[in-house]
């Protein structure tokens, strides 16, 4: 409208730059340095101009401002398709209308970029204190417009925030009914994905007597929840496969060369494998993986998956389409008490010659105790026995081994003696290759910490876990684990309670007191809490809203969703106007004006109105003239009221209440008849 | 007295072809919906409330913020959105209750110069406790006045009309709007106040007074006789002052006649239309304002003859606003010409 009415309010500029420090505060590491200098700078530069003591800048300077961010943008950003150019320019953006931020257009415009910029935040990580904070910024950009428009406000925060806090609450059951509603459409076109959350878990190759290569972190890998009312597996049955390396090289196991590295070889995506078996009893259960950055996901035996984007190897692995670079959900059924492949069923000749693939050379003394005990003529069950007795009889298990030599499996069996899973599982996977026994080596989790309140499992980094398969004729793959024939308490109570000591020297966080009971109660709380956050928001996806629908409507149909989604709406609506309502409106008319103005009602029906600006005693007088009959009742009515209203008389007060439920007026025609 | 609207005095342009038939439907409408008075009580029936421009974006952040969630199949983004877009639902809701319930009535209206600014004094107050915060009022193309209602439950102000033509001019719509609390719904009306605003002439240069200026044609005389200089001898009728009797001629044998003394000292002077002939009625009406207002600064009590009207010689503030009233309220050309020579030029 006109200038000054459109210029920004002077306590209003402070809740603007609020709003931007808060919403740009999460991106201070991460956005390039010159971005926030260039703010600061800016931002002091109008503080100075609403202190009075400086101008705002002209246009040189500008220009020259204009100029040096989009120097900074091109020198810093090689890739444009990416997230971290957006959300600095959207910084940029900020940086220079806060020159120019003189309007309530400008003011605005800016806060409008920071509801934006605040929800950005979110595409790195959506855990409980990022939403928390993104809402908090929410709430404080509300503030700030409605601080410009509310001249009452502007000068009061803690009220403008409340006020803000409201109306945002006001529209929570809105948002809840979108949100369960509100089709989710999947993505449209491809975007760019961040690069910023760090992979956790397993390694995509395993180098046993390298240095430090076990994973000690306690962050949740994944967890597990189990379909209505089953129990979770035992302890001994908890293993979770992701990974089968399948060749080594001497010192290193990897997926082997004749698989794809990226997705390990074919993938049933669509179809469902045939030669799986079905024996057994099923276990249903959702997992629900944090951002690995591989395509791998961990299952227990003889999985499947029917997940959109999930395909299941012939490993009885699954694998997602692309690598996990955010949390994700999937179901699966397994069946791992079966045999794995079909009884019966052989194995080929190709699969046979990439399960006993050795080195040529190397790990001779290893080679020549396989050789031996073939020769002895013991069959694969002696040989896998005599192996683990190997085990069982003279070697430690630390998660601090000797680095190894060359032949690092043979420095393993004869000489050190001590180590991990790995090199357990590589060593025994070595030992029967080299005994013509075909075997693998599978990474994965083994063991899970059970909540028992909430009914789910975490798996944690530390769960991280090798061991071995081997092919047993007329039994198939079968699972063998070394590490439990020297240390069954890692099998059985985890990595925690097998190794106190060494567990607690590394930096495992809050899980380290999990013997101090209440702290250990709060760790459990806090993990229960953003499982629940992870499964009923974060991984709300249409299946799980098809569920829901159906649970809440009975069935999934437009009109049904369009009926009880507008019900709902209509209903908050009015219930929000209603209060509206009430808390503007004045003062209740006292109860004589109340009850006269429905005597005057009942009139009107009978065809008798008050005219405008007639007073009750000319009224009563007309009447008596038009009706007489009706006359000695609305005499006395009349009277009462004035008394009622005027002299403040509550007698008369309730002589009118009573008056009137006797004076009933009867319809016009009786009042043409009583007239005629 | 036939008082003119003011559509074609403030800038209405051109209200032909069909869009002056919708502005007319629109404005019958209004009148039907909204009737004029004195005093009106704003409620559902009068309130209307429209996304601005601002909210129209506030849309667009939101339909940014749903692709940016879609995309990336966040639903913690698309939580968010979805609290926006409540937002946007619920805010209209506060916006109207920011207005309803408001009562604003006219106090009275001040008189004012064509080519000037009438005021009208107007009263607002509202129902309840409740804060009422940035409610704009303004005549259509004005500059708004900005009024709260916090503390105090009313507040008086005054909203100003530049006024372009003579007459009793009737105000267009107030309009009230508020855009609180977030500045993405307006709610307003158009209040029919019902206001009228007399309007003087625009005084135009007239030259000096008329004073002295004796008209002689048969009707009163213009100038008031005084007792310092001798003008010259009048027929006697009855009435004159007995002191003035010419008894010397009388004595002599003439007729009666009384001495007619004319003071130029004398600060009674009339201001008369017949002064100003083969002017327009308009240019006539500033003419004698502008004589009016000088007269009254020079503290000169003055009379006006216009015709259909006589005003005795008089001074003072209230006088002066009798005058120009009579001549704010002379006929408009167009309406019944009381002399059958409106427009004579």
């Amino acid at each position: 409208m006109t200038e000054l009415r459109s210029l920004l309010p002077r306590d209003t500029l402070l809740w603007i730059l609020v709003v931007q420090a808060a919403v740009l505060l999460p991106y201070a590491l991460t956005l390039p340095w010159w971005v926030f200098a260039c703010w600061i700078g800016v931002t002091y530069w109008r503080l100075q101009v609403y202190l009075g003591k400086w101008e705002l800048p002209g246009n040189f300077v500008k220009f020259v401002l204009i100029l040096g961010c989009t120097a900074g943008l091109i020198l810093t950003f090689k890739r444009w398709y990416a997230l971290e150019p957006l959300v600095t320019l959207l910084a940029v953006a900020f940086t220079l209308k806060n020159v120019e931020l003189a309007t309530r257009r400008d003011a605005f415009f800016i806060v409008s970029l920071a509801f934006f910029v605040a929800a950005t935040h979110l595409l790195f990580e959506q855990g409980i204190p990022q939403a928390v904070y993104a809402l908090g910024c929410i709430v404080l950009a509300t503030a700030a417009l409605l601080a410009m428009n509310s001249p009452a406000s502007a000068a009061a925060p803690r009220r403008t925030l409340k006020r803000a806090g409201k109306m945002l609450l006001q529209a929570v059951p809105l948002m809840l009914i979108l949100f369960i509603v509100l089709p989710r459409l999947g993505p449209m076109w491809s975007v760019p994905q961040t690069g910023g959350e760090a992979s956790t878990g397993l390694s995509d190759s395993m180098e046993p007597g390298a240095f430090g290569k076990l994973s000690k972190s306690a962050r949740p890998a994944f967890r597990v929840t189990f379909a209505d009312g089953m129990a979770p597996p035992a302890p001994p049955e908890r293993y979770w496969r992701a990974l089968v390396f399948s060749h080594f090289d001497g010192r290193k196991w990897t997926q082997g060369h004749r698989v794809d590295p990226l997705l390990g070889g074919k993938v049933y995506w669509k179809s469902r494998r045939e030669d799986i078996d079905r024996s057994g009893n099923a276990r249903h259960y959702q997992v629900i993986l944090e951002p690995t950055r591989q395509t791998w996901l961990p299952a227990l035996a003889q999985p499947e998956s029917d997940t959109r984007g999930v395909g299941e190897k012939p490993e009885n692995l699954l694998a997602y389409i692309r690598p996990v670079t955010k949390r994700m959900a999937y179901e699966v059924v397994s069946w791992p008490g079966s045999a794995g492949i079909a009884a019966g069923a052989g194995l080929s000749e190709v699969e046979r010659e990439i399960n006993l693939q050795l080195p040529s050379r190397g790990n001779e003394r290893a080679r020549a105790l396989a050789e031996s005990w073939r020769k002895d003529g013991m069959d694969a069950h002696e040989v896998v026995q005599a192996a683990l007795g190997e085990y069982y009889q003279s070697f430690v298990y630390t998660l601090n081994p000797p680095v190894l030599g060359r032949d690092s499996v043979d420095g393993f069996l004869f000489e050190s003696r001590a180590g991990f899973c790995e090199h357990f599982a590589g060593s025994f996977v070595y030992l029967m290759r080299a005994a013509g026994i075909p075997a693998r080596v599978v990474t994965g989790y083994l063991g899970g910490e059970w909540i028992e309140q909430q009914n789910y499992m975490i798996v944690h980094d530390f769960d991280a876990h090798a061991w071995a398969e081997v092919w047993l004729p007329g039994e198939g793959w079968t699972r063998v684990d070394p590490t439990a024939a020297v240390a069954p308490e890692r099998v059985l109570d985890g990595l925690q309670n097998a190794l106190p000591e060494e567990f607690r020297a590394e930096d495992f966080g809050l899980i380290e007191f999990s013997h101090i009971g209440w702290l250990n109660a709060l760790r459990i709380q806090w993990d229960m809490l953003n499982y629940r956050w992870y499964r009923s928001v974060v991984s709300f996806d249409a299946d799980q809203q098809e569920g829901l629908l159906t649970r809440l409507l009975g069935e999934v149909s437009g009109r049904r969703i369009a009926l009880a989604l507008g019900s709902v709406f209509g209903i908050a609506l009015v219930v929000l106007a209603a209060w509206l309502h009430l808390i503007n409106r004045g003062k209740p008319a006292p109860r004589p004006e109340r009850l006269y103005r429905r005597f005057c009602q009942r009139l009107a029906r009978a065809g008798l109105p008050r005219e405008k600006g007639e007073s009750p005693r000319d009224y009563a007088l007309r009447i008596c003239r038009v009706a007489p009959h009706w006359g000695g009742m609305v005499n006395s009515i009349t009277a009462a009221y004035e008394k009622a209203a005027y002299f403040d008389d509550s007698t008369a007060e309730q002589q009118l209440a009573r008056l009137l439920k006797t004076f009933w007026p009867a319809s016009r025609a009786s009042v043409q008849e009583a007239t005629s | 007295m036939a008082s003119r609207s003011i559509a074609g005095n403030v800038r209405e342009s051109s209200s032909d072809g069909l869009r002056g038939w919708i502005k007319a439907r629109v404005k019958a409408w209004l009148g039907k919906r909204l009737p004029p008075a004195h005093r009106v009580t704003l409620d559902h029936s009068r309130l209307f409330v429209f996304p601005t421009r601002a909210g129209l974006g506030f849309l667009v952040i939101l339909l940014g913020l749903w692709l940016l969630g879609t995309n990336y199949e966040n639903n913690v983004i698309l939580g968010l959105t979805f609290l926006l877009l409540g937002l946007f639902v619920v805010v209209p809701l506060h916006t109207f209750s920011n207005l309803s319930g408001v009562t604003v009535a006219l106090r009275g209206t001040q008189p004012a110069f064509a080519g000037e600014h009438a005021v009208a004094n107007l009263r607002i107050e509202r129902r309840g406790k409740q804060p009422r915060e940035r409610i704009g009022l303004y005549w259509p193309g004005e500059v708004p006045v900005e009024v709260d209602l916090l503390e105090k439950g009313s507040t008086e102000f005054q909203l100003a009309l530049p006024v372009l033509e003579r007459g009793l001019v009737s105000a267009p719509r107030v309009c009230i709007e508020s855009s609180f609390p977030l500045g993405i719904f307006r709610c307003w009306s158009h209040l029919d106040l019902d206001a009228k605003f007399l309007v003087y002439p625009r005084p135009l240069p007239a030259g000096p007074l008329p004073v002295g200026v004796a008209s002689g044609e048969g009707k009163e005389k213009s100038t008031i006789a005084g007792m310092d200089d001798f003008a010259g001898l009048k027929n006697f009728q009855p009435g004159h002052p007995l002191k003035q009797v010419a008894w010397k001629q009388y004595a002599r044998g003439r007729e009666l006649y009384s001495k007619e003394f004319e003071s130029y000292r004398d600060e009674r002077l009339w201001l008369d239309w017949d002064y100003l002939p083969g002017r327009d009625v308009e240019t006539r009406l500033s003419l004698l304002c502008d004589w009016a207002l000088q007269a009254h600064r020079q503290q000169l009590a003055f009379g006006l003859r216009i015709p259909n009207k006589l005003i005795e010689p008089d001074k003072g503030r209230a006088h002066l606003n009798k005058i120009l009233e009579a001549l704010a309220r002379f006929p408009v050309r167009g309406a019944r010409d009381p002399l059958g020579q409106g427009g004579a030029a």
